[in-house]
């Protein structure tokens, strides 16, 4: 072991000055230490004899104890096993401290040059696309629920109005104008025609078996349930329109102003012999027209029947066509939708009103 | 004391006068005459209280407004506790009046450096020294990132800086090697109170007043041994680090070194460490390495602390230890040189010429010749004694006062004409 003395200057000198020999330069320069000077030249042997001197002490206590030694390897093993992500250390830290490293965004670094970004941005799309698009249909939804409870008041209202007289209370326009008027599709194409009494009367024949009650939905002024009671079977009638109930009402026939679909939910499973939907199904959208398939399958006892009397919107002429809310369906369409609701469906042509669309008559009843 | 470098030292550090050399940007303003106070704003990442950088920028501050005569600002990216009133947010400095010069305290990537990229006015740039990312990225992917991106930024804003100011010649090396034509070494401002320290000096064997003079803040305490006593350190040696709980601070090998030392001088012996950060995953791991080496209540994991809990610590302590792999200055070592603290210390970036001989310089880290060297100063009072002196007559070469000499030196130029 050499003494202080025999040390050799270079070995003595710290790592990053004999790295950076510039930076020690520049050191010394900063603190006006100059090697040259006898203070300076007995500080740095003294600073080298004793940096020999700890560690000739070092090596003695390596030698000496090994308890010590043992002790020293013992550190450095527990601390690599603690900082080493593969180490023996912590599974659940190991994986916390991953985590946490490939989790962090570096904002210098483009989003895509990372793997597997890709796949993770187009999950991360597709699950928003698909929430937003729930939310919109729930928005929908509602907005379509208010704004019909909102057009039915103000019928209600308006034929309130008329009948005692009154003249109807209008919201004037910015201008102090009075506003526009509610937009009808009804006065753009007229309302579609009720049953002429002959078809009215084949619909009744075909559900005359089930012996009531019966729902006529979409009931328009009553031909239908007028027809059912013809026949000895007890029938009611709902229609949105609570003007086109009124003659029928007056009449002592059982029609509500109600929207049939609303009225068909509020029902009971199985309290209904029979059910003919007619008039108001030529305005329903697609899905409209399979949830009213289902929600009168549910409301129809099993030994019953469904009707649907329905036009062909292949028949429609341009006009129609072009401003009913509803594409429509075609009669072979709803017999398909009701035989994959578990019925069996027949079609028949019927008479329609003059100048029509042709109608079918869709008779459903479970095998 | 004039720190500007020779030219011998290096080419690109010059001693000709600052203003020689400054290179007005396109758009600068250094020809305008008028008989205001010259405005000078200081830019920084984070300004924060207890913490070295913060610190340093409230006393230029103080020295730019009360000796130079400026007017000056200090702008932050983030502003955090009790200084937080003492800054803006550098988004609001494109409303303000143009300066007549910038200065920016580069530590770590920030937003502030590319704003200042944008800016026409002069710019000084002083440099505290970014640590190699290396040391983060096992531990701390946010702050990898943002020591890589504060190089990236000092090698844009060396071209742009007319001045380079550093606190080492190992900080003032990467300066130049960013390109900066003119590089001042001075080291940072702090606060020198805790020299003064609650028992001005007494734990050391020379017994006098530390550099700064006067009462210390806490100095009701007394004595060394009631100071102890008061922070419930017992009567075993006391070891010392302060500094923010982060990889390159080295604590597991401060941890690895002190259980050996117990081991050899006994478990009466407390290691305290004083710093934030603690709360990371890396100090998680520390904890997780003191349990499993069986040191317990020996650590005292004293966090983050105020000037006078931070002067009786350093009265309270018989030995400074620094295992750091990077430092760009390393106030505490001054601090604790100054509060008369014998140091022992890792020879890695900038603290051998922060110590300048005023402590034990150790090549090696390895736990047994740490506790070894740690074991020698506590054990030879004449070395001791020796320590303390010479750490005494550096931390007075080292000291705010005489270094504010320097920035008011290096930055009066500059400030000419406005």
């Amino acid at each position: 072991m050499p003494g202080p003395d025999e040390m050799d200057p270079d070995q003595a000198a710290g790592s990053d000055k004999a790295a950076d020999p510039e930076a020690a330069d520049l050191d010394e320069a900063a603190s006006g230490q100059t090697a040259g000077s006898d203070e300076e030249a007995d500080r740095l042997a003294f600073a080298r004899r004793l940096q020999v001197e700890i560690e000739a002490e070092a090596a003695a206590l390596r030698r000496d104890r090994p308890d010590i030694a043992r002790l020293e390897r013992e550190a450095g093993r527990q601390w690599e096993a603690i900082a080493q992500l593969d180490g023996d250390g912590d599974p659940s830290r190991r994986l916390l401290r991953l985590a946490e490293r490939l989790a962090y965004v570096d904002a210098d670094v483009a989003l895509g040059a990372r793997a597997g970004v890709r796949q993770v941005k187009g999950a991360v799309r597709r699950l928003v696309h698909w929430y937003l698009r729930h939310l919109a249909d729930q928005l929908n939804g509602w907005h379509d629920v208010v704004v019909r409870w909102m057009n039915r008041t103000d019928d209600r209202v308006r034929a309130a109005e008329e009948a005692l007289g009154l003249a109807p209370l209008t919201v004037p326009g910015a201008d102090g104008e009075p506003g526009p008027g509610r937009l009808e599709l009804a006065d753009l194409i007229g309302l579609a025609p009720d049953l002429p009494e002959a078809a009215a009367d084949e619909v009744a024949a075909a559900l005359a078996a089930t012996g009531g009650p019966v729902a006529v939905l979409g009931c328009a002024e009553g031909a239908v349930p007028a027809a059912l009671g013809r026949v000895g079977v007890s029938a009611y009638g709902v229609d949105r329109d609570p003007e086109r109930i009124l003659a029928g009402v007056r009449d002592g026939l059982d029609l509500r102003g109600e929207d049939p679909l609303t009225h068909l939910r509020a029902l009971a499973g199985g309290v209904l012999a029979g059910a003919v939907l007619i008039g108001f199904v030529e305005d329903l959208t697609v899905g409209a027209a399979a949830a009213a398939v289902a929600v009168v399958s549910g409301a129809v006892r099993l030994d019953g029947a469904v009707a649907v009397v329905a036009a062909d919107p292949a028949a429609r002429d341009p006009v129609q066509r072009d401003l009913r809310s509803g594409r429509g369906l075609a009669p072979a369409t709803w017999a398909h939708l009701l035989e994959r609701a578990g019925w069996t469906a027949t079609r028949k042509p019927i008479a329609a009103a003059d100048g029509a669309a042709e109608l079918e008559l869709i008779l459903a009843r479970r095998p | 004391m004039t720190r500007r470098l020779a030219g011998s030292a290096r080419a690109a550090v010059r001693s000709g006068p600052v203003a020689s050399a400054w290179r007005s940007r396109p758009g600068g303003s250094g020809s305008a005459v008028s008989a205001r106070r010259p405005r000078v704003h200081q830019f920084t990442a984070v300004l924060a209280d207890r913490d070295a950088v913060g610190a340093h920028t409230l006393a230029l501050h103080r020295l730019l407004a009360e000796d130079l005569g400026c007017e000056a600002e200090i702008f932050a990216a983030q502003r955090v506790g009790a200084t937080r009133r003492l800054g803006r947010d550098f988004r609001d400095h494109p409303e303000c009046p143009r300066p007549d010069l910038l200065i920016y305290q580069a530590s770590v990537g920030s937003p502030v450096a590319d704003y200042l990229l944008t800016r026409p006015e002069p710019l000084v740039v002083y440099y505290h020294g970014v640590t190699p990312a290396e040391h983060f990225d096992d531990w701390d992917p946010a702050m990898a990132a943002a020591a890589r991106w504060g190089r990236v930024q000092l090698g844009r804003l060396g071209s742009l800086a007319g001045l380079g100011l550093a606190g080492s010649g190992f900080a003032a090396s990467e300066l130049v090697a960013a390109g900066v034509g003119e590089v001042v070494v001075v080291p940072p401002l702090f606060d020198a109170a805790v020299w003064a320290g609650p028992v001005g000096g007494a734990a050391g064997s020379g017994g006098g007043a530390g550099p700064a003079g006067g009462a210390g803040p806490v100095g009701g305490v007394g004595s060394a041994e009631g100071l102890r006593f008061g922070l419930g350190l017992g009567v075993g040696p006391v070891w010392l680090f302060v500094g923010r709980v982060v990889p390159n601070k080295g604590f597991h090998d401060l941890l690895a070194a002190f259980a050996v030392f117990r081991g050899v001088w006994g478990p009466g012996a407390r290691l305290v460490l004083a710093g934030s950060g603690s709360e990371g995953s890396y100090g998680v791991a520390l904890r997780g390495l003191a349990q499993g080496l069986g040191l317990g209540d020996s650590v005292v994991w004293a966090g983050s602390v105020s000037g006078e809990v931070l002067a009786g610590w350093y009265g309270a302590a018989d030995v400074f230890v620094c295992l750091s792999d990077h430092e760009g200055f390393g106030v505490p070592l001054a601090e604790a040189m100054g509060a008369g603290l014998p140091v022992v210390a890792f020879d890695a970036g900038a603290v051998a010429g922060t110590l300048g001989g005023g402590g034990v310089l150790l090549g090696d880290k390895s736990p047994v010749a740490v506790a070894a060297a740690a074991g020698r100063v506590l054990g030879d009072g004449g070395l001791r004694d020796r320590l303390v002196a010479a750490g005494r007559r550096r931390a007075a070469e080292l000291h705010p006062d005489r270094s504010a000499e320097v920035y008011a030196d290096a930055l009066r130029p500059l400030l000419r004409n406005p």
